[in-house]
């Protein structure tokens, strides 16, 4: 190589070099967010150094996440990290498995992870639907299928179909009613970019639960509250030409509706009021927690334009956007997610007694439901306890 | 602080580089030392102590040995050297073999010894011998002993190939830390160097890394068991051979030269021809002092053998506390012997290709044993290579295919000398040294544009050269 001792472009080139690095390395000082929108998670801050942390190598730790947190531009260097491997052929980016729509748009799914244990998790929840089932309680049980077993045509070629174990689970007899909604692929059942179902998808199995149960479904029409909702898949796989999913909510007349909810400790009277539909959402990130405001420990809803029938849900996200159908035909409903409900298994037994539940639904969606460990022990603790 | 970080890449390069550049040359060194000293401690405060020992320890043997010399009293020389070198080697071999001989008499003997679980100090193995060569080169008068204790502390210290190699050598950079000019073209094909060992470290090594990890998870079919191999075939050439092409071009804008590590080892035709293209400056190492003093191939074939069998055996446990290692320097042990022997007369004679196959398909195979440490796994592994008790294909395996494929590709390529050549066929095209200069800090700078995109985001990146 031709080494003169200085020439001009090879000083520029230098110099450049450096001065790009310094102005990415001053950027990640200026502008701090506190959060992520598009990845929906909360950001390192500058750390504050302190003796005890810098000795344990904490706070180093922490400011490597800061310096790459808060690196300038962030979400757009994301972005092309993202399009490039997809360009490369990886349908597999940051947990999030991209498929095609029939209308050639982006579809995203959960990644099926390897589990050994799932199959035996599976197993071990059905088992304990259907001893709570045996205690004499009309039990139901909705299980979502995951959006993958929905369109199976749009993951990408040789994906893994989820819910094998569940399935497996569920085959043969039990003594639980399972209703098990007909979702011939029609795209608009579930989120593009979110793993949720849609108002629509939670309106076509509350009309299967309906039928399975005697009652007559209430007509419903929907009414777009946003159509710039990019979900959570999309923040793991935020590809740049992917559009964003419509929100969508049904216009039932909630008006009697009065909604309770907390974390369970405490029981009833420990819960605060709160909508069946938060407008806040609308200005956030995760637009589905537009229904119910996102998920809590204890929920009770009441119609007082309802006359009698009481309702027990155990359930996971996928039952906020669909218990406000069901609305129409419990004067009470108590909704219970075992994984965030910190009350105890006794207060739990005791709230159960007290409100004599008509009909028991355990709504969640199938992966959800196939991986859950919460929901097995707290239906054991009621069965045991009737 | 590993060099595919943002806080490498953004903060300590440029201020080190820059601070570097403006300093008047006689605090440079001192600068260096600075620079590289926070770059060690950054990780853990504690071992720092030990690289400061044995540096003092090996600086000290510097000084002294010559005296020896002086007053003619050679056996003292010997056993002063011995006691240095053991105290090098004792510290390493301390650190790597401990926790390994302690759970292997605790298996064989069913005692109960406890594990002391020792964390490896970062870089122990790189810059023991890197200081190591120091002493020894002073015993042998083959250098004089550093005039200044902040030079011979910015040498064994200095960030670039602090903990990953290349293993510099006293002599390689003994004449640049004392006098050193950084030239702006220097600078600039340092740029372009890191930027191609960032590119090889970060788009290729980590995707690859990620290829194998969910190709070697769950269940195993023979396909999977290819893919994975295949992977990490990929991930350990371009994670070293990035690292220390990073360390070079970082070298070349302080104004050091370091020794090359690595020249297209996939492209060797025999395996006495891959370890002069894998990881030169620790084959050389071994074989300047360690080889050669045992008598190298002086003293007749079976005292040669068992010449290789020392250093292979200890090239295999440099790599690592952990059985497998062992095996792995033996595995090459037996073929380098075979090769000697009778093989490569046999090979000279074949095809290129069959030689080819034949070099790709026996490295192949000491990777799979490079990188399981956990017997059980190496050999599920090895029998799904062989396709015995796993299924041919699955979805599954499929799916990891077509993810992989394109990039199995660009590894491959990338792994040989094409790119290289196409890329001077162009600039011989494209005439005037400033054109080629525009133009390689253009793709320098897209492949450090991308390489933030893949880093920002928070994807895989690990490094496989800490462990050892």
């Amino acid at each position: 190589m031709n080494e003169k001792k200085h020439n001009i472009p090879a000083a520029a080139v230098s110099a450049l070099f450096l001065v790009l690095l310094i102005l990415g390395g001053v950027g990640i000082f200026l502008f701090q967010r506190e959060s992520s929108e598009v990845e929906n998670r909360s950001l390192q801050t500058f750390p504050q150094p302190s003796a005890d942390a810098i000795l344990s190598g904490e706070w180093q730790e922490k400011f490597e996440t800061f310096t790459s947190d808060q690196f300038p531009f962030r979400d757009a260097f994301n972005a092309v990290g993202v399009t490039v491997r997809y360009a490369l052929g990886s349908r597999l980016v940051g947990g999030a498995v991209i498929g095609t729509t029939p209308g050639g748009e982006v579809r995203l799914f959960e990644e099926v992870e390897e589990d050994a244990e799932r199959a035996l998790r599976a197993e071990k929840t059905v088992a304990s639907i259907d001893a709570l089932a045996g205690t004499g309680v009309r039990t139901v049980l909705l299980a979502a299928p995951s959006a993958g077993a929905v369109y199976r045509d749009d993951l990408p070629a040789f994906a893994t179909v989820p819910d094998a174990e569940i399935n497996a689970a569920l085959a043969g007899d039990h003594k639980f009613l399972t209703v098990s909604p007909d979702f011939a692929a029609d795209e608009s059942l579930y989120f593009r970019t979110d793993h949720h179902w849609t108002a629509r998808g939670a309106e076509l199995a509350y009309r299967a639960y309906a039928e399975a149960l005697g009652k007559d479904p209430v007509e419903t029409s929907f009414e777009t509250v946003s159509d710039s909702f990019f979900g959570t898949l999309h923040s793991r796989a935020p590809l740049p030409f992917i559009t964003p999913d419509v929100l969508e909510a049904p216009t039932l007349d909630v008006s009697g509706v009065r909604v309770r909810a907390g974390g369970g400790f405490g029981g009833l009277d420990a819960l605060a009021d709160i909508s069946l539909y938060s407008k806040d959402a609308l200005d956030a990130k995760d637009k589905y927690q537009y229904f119910l405001g996102g998920n809590y420990g204890l929920a009770v809803i009441e119609n007082e334009s309802v006359d009698g029938g009481v309702l027990f849900v155990f359930k996971d996200s996928f039952a906020n956007c669909f218990v406000p159908y069901l609305t129409r035909h419990y004067e009470k409903i108590v909704m219970v997610d075992p994984r965030y409900y910190r009350g105890s298994y006794s207060d739990l037994c005791e709230l159960f007694r007290t409100v004599s539940p008509d009909d028991v639904l355990v709504l969640y969606e199938a992966s959800n439901l196939a991986n859950d460990k919460f929901l097995s022990p707290m239906l054991d603790a009621l069965a045991e306890d009737r | 602080m590993v060099f595919s970080s943002t806080l490498f890449l953004f903060l300590f390069l440029p201020a080190v580089v820059a601070v570097h550049t403006v300093l008047p040359r006689r605090l440079r060194n001192a600068w260096l030392l600075l620079a590289s000293l926070f770059f060690y401690a950054w990780g853990g405060v504690g071992y720092i102590i030990i690289l400061f020992v044995i540096t003092a320890l090996d600086y000290a043997a510097g000084l002294i040995l010559p005296r020896l010399e002086e007053k003619r009293a050679l056996g003292a020389k010997k056993a002063f050297l011995a006691a240095v070198v053991v105290c090098n080697i004792g510290t390493l071999a301390f650190f790597k073999l401990a926790d390994l001989l302690l759970g292997t008499a605790n298996a064989l003997f069913s005692a109960d010894l406890p594990i002391l679980g020792l964390a490896l100090p970062i870089g122990i193995s790189f810059y023991t011998f890197q200081a190591l060569s120091y002493v020894i080169d002073v015993y042998r008068g083959k250098v004089a002993p550093g005039r200044n204790i902040i030079d011979f502390f910015t040498f064994v210290t200095l960030f670039p190939q602090l903990i990953a190699g290349p293993i510099v050598r006293y002599t390689d950079i003994e004449r640049e830390l004392a006098d050193r000019r950084v030239t702006s073209s220097a600078f600039a094909s340092g740029v372009s160097r890191f930027a191609i060992g960032l590119g090889k470290k970060v788009l290729l090594a980590n995707t690859m890394g990620e290829i194998f990890r969910s190709a070697s998870s769950g269940e195993l079919t023979m396909l999977l068991a290819w893919c994975a191999s295949l992977a990490y075939m990929f991930q350990i050439y371009f994670d070293f051979s990035g690292y220390s092409d990073m360390a070079i071009g970082l070298g070349r804008m302080l104004g050091f030269r370091f020794p090359e590590n690595f020249r297209y080892p996939y492209e060797a035709d025999s395996i006495t021809d891959f370890w002069r293209r894998w990881h030169i400056t620790l084959s050389s190492w071994f074989r300047e002092y360690l080889y050669i003093p045992l008598g190298g191939n002086r003293r007749g074939l079976l005292r040669q053998i068992l010449n290789l069998l020392i250093v292979w055996a200890c090239t295999g446990l440099w790599h690592g506390g952990a059985w497998n290692f062992l095996f792995w320097g033996l595995y090459f042990f037996v073929v380098l012997v075979l090769e000697k022997l009778f093989l490569l007369r046999v090979l000279e004679k074949l095809p290129m290709l069959v030689r080819r196959i034949y070099s790709l398909l026996l490295v192949f195979f000491s990777w799979v044993l490079f990188a399981w440490d956990d017997t059980g796994k190496l050999f599920s592994m090895i029998r799904a290579l062989f396709g015995v008790g796993v299924p041919l294909s699955s979805d599954k395996s499929v799916f990891v295919l077509l993810g992989a494929a394109s990039l199995f590709i660009i590894c491959a390529v990338f792994s040989t000398h094409i790119p290289a050549s196409i890329w001077r066929w162009g600039e011989r095209k494209l005439g005037g040294e400033s054109a080629h200069v525009i133009c390689r800090a253009a793709v320098a700078f897209s492949i450090i544009f991308l390489s933030t995109a893949f880093l920002v985001g928070g994807s895989y990146n690990p490094f496989l050269y800490f462990r050892f």
